[in-house]
């Protein structure tokens, strides 16, 4: 009995880092400023389409991984397979912070043109987490 | 009693050695269970690579594999598979790794610790050995595609269209285990017409 609770305990603080690493996230964009995250507004902004650039590939988050955060994803020009974003599905994704700011960095200048704020992050955390 | 027990493993020793006497290595298949390291670097006349002029390769790798840095696989196999390092020139990576911001038209910048550490493994991992593909590149030219180099054009010479990939290099269409840093020819499945080796 002892054992099995012991047991139960390891496994449960074993699975918190993969979402207070995200908690800690969100954290950091209420910091900087951002108000209560909202996951469909997350949503909008995943699904956004900017036009095309000049390779004629469509700005938006969904080009590369997909209107589903579930599904995996294709890289528009090399065809590479994309895991899904979906944490639900994906239990490492979005729980390192350098790893998140370092794509979030890429990729919001790939679609919107320029780097995305702490609200639209965290909306798009949140959408992604809810997925 | 001991006697009778050294004659019957006397015996079982030459029948035994009978089948191995007998083996020959025909080679009628061509990457049969060796590893190049095994099969030795004489050259075999169906083997059409002769990487191994210049000898044994540093790190016990063939010429058709390779050991990838984790970290390299990680930061630069992210959009595309983590290409060996020996499939460029050392001038080439670092012209590459000079401008990331600018990486065939998109924005792959590292942090500067990232990208000195890996610039200096690429400059170390192409240059070990001098890869074939690296040094058939002329000295004039520093291609950044690897496709461009003659001896990629040369390896690839006998495949025959369509393959449906957006370029030549995505390596693992038709390389099935170059994710891991493999490009045995047993390992090829060209998609819409089969494995390579028949």
């Amino acid at each position: 009995m002892k054992y099995l609770l012991g047991m139960t305990l390891i496994s449960l603080l074993w699975s918190q880092p993969a979402r207070a690493g995200m908690d800690e996230i969100l954290a950091g964009y209420q910091a900087a400023g951002a108000s209560s995250f909202e996951a469909a507004a997350g949503k909008e902004l995943w699904n956004r389409s900017l036009g095309k650039n000049e390779e004629g590939q469509e700005k938006s988050c969904t080009t590369c991984h997909g209107a589903d955060p579930r599904q995996r994803g294709k890289h528009v020009k090399t065809g590479k397979e994309i895991d899904p974003m979906a944490p639900a599905v994906q239990k490492d994704r979005l729980t390192e912070a350098e790893k998140v700011e370092k794509w979030f960095k890429r990729n919001c200048t790939w679609t919107l043109g320029r780097e995305c704020t702490p609200q639209e992050k965290g909306n798009i955390l949140t959408f992604l987490r809810h997925s | 009693m001991s006697k009778s027990w050294l004659l019957l493993a006397l015996a079982l020793g030459v029948v035994g050695s009978v089948p191995l006497a007998l083996a020959d290595r025909d080679g009628h298949e061509r990457h049969e269970r060796r590893s190049y390291e095994e099969r030795g670097y004489e050259g075999r006349e169906e083997d059409d690579d002769d990487d191994r002029e210049h000898g044994r390769r540093r790190g016990g790798d063939s010429s058709h594999r390779v050991t990838l840095d984790a970290g390299y696989v990680t930061e630069c196999g992210a959009c595309h598979v983590a290409y060996p390092p020996g499939m460029l020139p050392e001038r080439s990576w670092r012209k590459m790794m000079g401008d990331l911001a600018h990486h065939f038209g998109e924005n792959a910048e590292l942090d500067q610790a990232a990208a000195q550490r890996l610039e200096g493994y690429l400059v170390q991992a192409s240059g070990e050995g001098g890869s074939k593909f690296a040094r058939s590149v002329p000295s004039g030219m520093t291609p950044l595609r690897l496709t461009e180099t003659p001896k990629f054009r040369s390896e690839h010479d006998e495949l025959r269209g369509p393959v449906p990939v957006k370029s030549m290099a995505q390596c693992e269409a038709c390389h099935t285990r170059a994710k891991e840093g493999s490009y045995e020819e047993r390992e090829i499945v060209v998609p819409g017409q089969g494995r390579w080796e028949k």
